[in-house]
């Protein structure tokens, strides 16, 4: 019996270490990307809110970001920067515009986006993203997040 | 070949292993949050771990939710944020004090900095980014660099020379910020007076657009954008038209 539970706890915690490197090599594989798909996307911004590892199949992390409304599509098409918009604004909290409210495109979505400082606004909503510019983007709207959630306790 | 000199070319070999193999540290892991990999001149990506000694080439990664301190040897303390990497580049020391030199490929970093009290001798710390090596002097910094906003750089105590990827130097004062992109650099004279530019509402020395813009910029229930507010308005007046006119709205025409 102590033999069965020392066994449980131990392959429990090998579980759980092994789950720190493939959420760390997943990150990696999508940063080194040249273009990346909406499904690293969902990855890259479940692992920014900690729910990468509750979702152990890529199937189930989209499911989850489908159901939260925040991504359309297949999760095999690359990624679009209308896309990328569309799911930054509705997780980060960006401030949205009136066309974004009433139509919910990602061209204004994109266009929120850009007028926050979170992407450039060189690109159109068509344009692919490359791994380096997702991280980026991703980093750029927990900035803004953390910023917009600080500023009443700092003015 | 007698014992003798076989146990001298033994221990001459194993020194030269154990030289190889013991490269000067260069700075230290202070504090861990989240997962933090490093790996030594391209090896095997390993976890990091309080108080490991990081040589020179040394490249570190921050994952999500993540955040290191790494204390170096002159005393100097850098933080790096989430989803941040950067490589060690080169660390040195002699009569002019000490050097660091880092890459800053993705994310942010804050350098502080410790004033040299011999008058001689300065701890230089130089962080590259894709767009421009920052000069960090006896003081406290921030860097960051993503591929959309390019390098940005803020003085939280004393000042800085920055160089920009057309070997452009400016200096940045303390309180001061810079940006540099692929577009060129922003001095911190430029940054502090478009920040500090207001637009006054006034039909005299006002366009309609700044107008515009000055009524929305301080609402945050909705985006101060002022295309967004143009546009909004234009479907408006169409609805209003098309519904006085009895017929329906088509969006793909606008």
């Amino acid at each position: 019996m102590k033999r069965g539970i020392l066994l449980f706890l131990l392959t429990a915690g090998f579980l759980l270490a092994a789950d720190k490197p493939r959420e760390m090599e997943r990150y990696r594989q999508i940063a080194e990307k040249p273009h990346v798909t909406v499904q690293d996307m969902v990855d890259l911004i479940l692992m920014t809110r900690g729910e990468f590892e509750k979702n152990h199949t890529e199937a189930q992390r989209f499911q989850m970001a489908r159901n939260e409304g925040w991504v359309k599509g297949e999760p095999v098409v690359l990624l679009d920067r209308g896309a990328l918009a569309y799911a930054l604004i509705l997780n980060y909290n960006i401030t949205r515009g009136w066309l974004f409210r009433l139509t919910r495109w990602n061209r204004y979505a994109l266009r929120d986006v850009q007028e926050a400082g979170v992407l450039s606004p060189r690109y159109s909503a068509g344009n692919s993203v490359s791994g380096a510019q997702l991280v980026g983007a991703i980093n750029a709207a927990e900035e803004y997040k953390t910023e917009k959630e600080e500023w009443p306790s700092r003015h | 070949m007698n014992f003798g000199k076989q146990a001298v070319l033994f221990l001459a070999i194993l020194q030269g292993a154990l030289a190889a193999e013991k490269s000067p540290v260069v700075a230290k892991f202070e504090m861990l949050s989240g997962h933090v990999q490093y790996r030594l001149q391209g090896g095997q990506w390993k976890d990091a771990k309080l108080g490991l000694a990081l040589p020179a080439f040394t490249e570190l990664e921050t994952g999500p939710r993540s955040k290191v301190i790494l204390v170096f040897a002159n005393g100097s303390t850098l933080a790096l944020n989430s989803l941040t990497s950067v490589m060690l580049d080169k660390y040195g020391t002699g009569s002019y004090g000490s050097q660091v030199v880092m890459s800053l490929r993705s994310g942010r970093l804050l350098a502080k900095i410790p004033k040299n009290k011999n008058g001689a001798q300065r701890h230089h710390f130089y962080v590259r980014t894709p767009t421009v090596v920052a000069g960090v002097r006896g003081t406290i910094e921030e860097i960051s660099y993503s591929p959309d906003r390019g390098s940005e750089i803020k003085m939280h105590e004393s000042g800085s020379d920055v160089v920009d990827r057309n070997r452009a130097k400016t200096l940045l004062p303390q309180g001061g910020q810079s940006t540099a992109n692929r577009e060129g650099a922003v001095t911190a004279d430029k940054t502090a007076r478009r920040a500090q530019t207001s637009t006054l509402v006034s039909s005299q020395v006002s366009t309609a657009g700044e107008a515009e813009f000055s009524y929305t910029s301080g609402d945050f229930t909705f985006s101060p954008n002022s295309p967004d507010f143009t546009e909004f308005l234009r479907i408006y007046e169409r609805f209003a038209q098309d519904a006085a006119a009895g017929e329906t709205l088509i969006l793909d025409k606008l």
